[in-house]
């Protein structure tokens, strides 16, 4: 599969901080790629070295598997850039129809009025920037990333500012566009929505990729054991329910009861059937089974030290 | 490209800065014609016709840089202070946002240039082709200097202040070294435009081409520059 961005040990420093340390990335064609960290674990600085913002002290960026540089290929990227601003006496139309034509691709003011209309700023198409509100400017800033219609979104905290029925709107949007076929680079401080639409995640920690890959590759990673609760109803007897722990300790298996439910701890994800089978030839009746797992809240929230470092890329 | 050119060409047009530039412009260049033909001899060997054109020199001598730094000391850090250049970068490359607007800062003197040039040649009853070439490459000059130093300097308020400073100091400096024998100063003459006035306006050239390299700097450091 093409590799859309491609970065190989990316560094930049400000003064004797290295915000961004020997990053390497690849995103997919295709990918609705979310990028975590904490403020300051230097998101935006990697967003803007690979957007042609900052340039780089060293280290390569690859867009669209393209050696040419990141001229070549800035009509196929929309951008919302972090720390940006508009031209306050324009309003939002002429913005849009700009920077269209800035990306090579002039936009009839149909297409801009669509969409203005996608990001839910029709009503105010004819104001003048200077007078929308931060949640409005947001809304632009993703409109002009969409103008040119590109194949590549990067998107800095699209949904930040933005209230709650916009950010669902937002969500929407972006899901809607990454299966209409774009590749989408997004950076959240919302943790749930990236849990919700993105496909593959990175967890960014002092300039460094802490954890890369999907939600279940992460929470594999985080995850050292599964616990398995086994709903057995409210029937079995004590008798019944020593049988049952003796029966799994034969098959070399702990297991602690709490009135009706079962806990049993298994290495791997794969184990469970196996164990559901185990439990089967025991008589257990079986009314519910639920495997808990981290969130990306708590993978994101862990310490990253806590964990073993075999888990981390770098 | 065009569309940084046009932008930054209609924003230089609004207003009433190219009206207010282009009297003046106009008023010193007629007035001095007409001050010309009161003095009894005219202005040492200067004809009438001359004397319009001559005019129109010594307001651009006077005024042009103050007018060019006055106007486009901020021609990209205003962009920069209010990171409105984020999205331009994104989309266009570096080159062409310099390129851009230069170009469109250029176009918008050539023309403010030509309507004057226009107008004292109406006046005096001809039409003044080698000097309106003189006057682009003087102010061609100039913009490159200021686009130059809009990118040096990141601060608007400083470019201001330095803009101001090289408007008055290009002339004085130059005049002086033309004046002058001395080491320290003599060599000025040769990197300004004022000196090459004197000459066929095929000795223009060098100023354009120290312009050409004014430019060349101001897009090899914007290539760097984070912003």
């Amino acid at each position: 599969m093409m590799r859309i961005i491609r970065t190989e040990n990316l560094i930049k420093s400000f003064g004797r901080e290295r915000v961004v340390d020997g990053i390497s990335l690849d995103v997919y064609q295709g990918e609705l790629f979310g990028f975590l960290g904490r403020n300051g674990a230097g998101k935006s600085t990697f967003i803007n070295l690979i957007t042609d913002i900052m340039k780089p002290d060293s280290g390569d960026v690859y867009l669209f598997e393209e050696n040419f540089g990141i001229d070549a290929v800035k009509d196929r990227i929309g951008v919302l850039p972090d720390y940006s601003s508009f031209y306050d006496q324009l309003t939002g139309l002429k913005h849009l129809q700009f920077f269209s034509r800035l990306s090579g691709k002039p936009a009839t003011k149909k297409r801009s009025l669509e969409v203005l209309e996608q990001v839910g700023l029709e009503e105010a198409a004819r104001w003048k920037v200077g007078t929308y509100s931060f949640g409005m400017k947001k809304k632009l800033g993703v409109a002009q990333a969409l103008i040119h219609d590109p194949e590549l979104l990067i998107l800095d905290e699209p949904t930040s500012g933005l209230d709650a029925e916009s950010v669902i709107h937002m969500q929407k949007l972006v899901q809607e566009l990454n299966r209409e076929g774009k590749t989408i680079f997004m950076t959240s401080h919302n943790l749930p929505e990236v849990e919700k639409i993105c496909s593959r995640i990175a967890i960014m920690k002092e300039g460094t990729i802490a954890l890369e890959g999907s939600l279940k590759e992460l929470q594999q990673q985080f995850q050292a054991t599964f616990m398995v609760t086994i709903d057995t109803g409210t029937t079995l007897g004590e008798e019944d329910k020593a049988r049952i722990s003796r029966g799994l300790a034969e098959k070399k298996r702990g297991g602690a009861w709490e009135d009706g439910l079962l806990h049993v701890e298994t290495a791997s994800e794969d184990a469970i059937p196996l164990l559901v089978q185990q439990l089967v030839q025991l008589h257990v009746p079986i009314y519910g089974v639920s495997v808990e797992q981290p969130s990306l809240e708590d993978i994101f929230l862990h310490e990253p030290e806590q964990v073993s470092d075999d888990l981390y890329k770098t | 490209m065009w569309t940084i050119c046009f932008r930054e060409f209609r924003e230089l047009m609004s207003g009433f800065r190219p009206l207010l530039i282009a009297a003046v412009l106009f008023v010193v260049s007629y007035y001095t014609a007409q001050a010309a033909e009161l003095i009894p001899d005219g202005m040492g060997n200067l004809s009438q016709e001359e004397a319009y054109v001559a005019g129109m020199r010594a307001a651009l001598y006077v005024f042009g840089y103050l007018f060019v730094f006055t106007l486009s000391h901020n021609v990209v850090n205003k962009e920069l202070e209010a990171r409105t250049i984020r999205f331009l970068v994104t989309k266009a490359s570096r080159s062409a946002i310099i390129y851009g607007k230069t170009l469109g800062t250029f176009l918008f003197w050539a023309l403010l240039l030509l309507l004057n040039t226009i107008l004292i040649s109406y006046t005096a009853g001809t039409f003044y082709l080698i000097d309106y070439l003189e006057f682009l490459v003087f102010i061609f000059y100039g913009v490159t200097a200021a686009v130059l130093l809009s990118i040096l300097i990141p601060r608007s308020a400083y470019t201001m202040f330095f803009g101001v400073l090289a408007a008055f100091a290009l002339p004085a400096l130059s005049f002086w070294s033309m004046l002058s024998e001395e080491w320290y100063i003599a060599w000025v003459k040769f990197v300004t435009p004022y000196y090459y006035f004197q000459f066929d306006l095929f000795y223009m050239a060098v100023p354009f081409v120290i312009g050409l390299l004014f430019y060349s700097a101001a897009d090899r450091l914007f290539q760097r520059r984070d912003v």
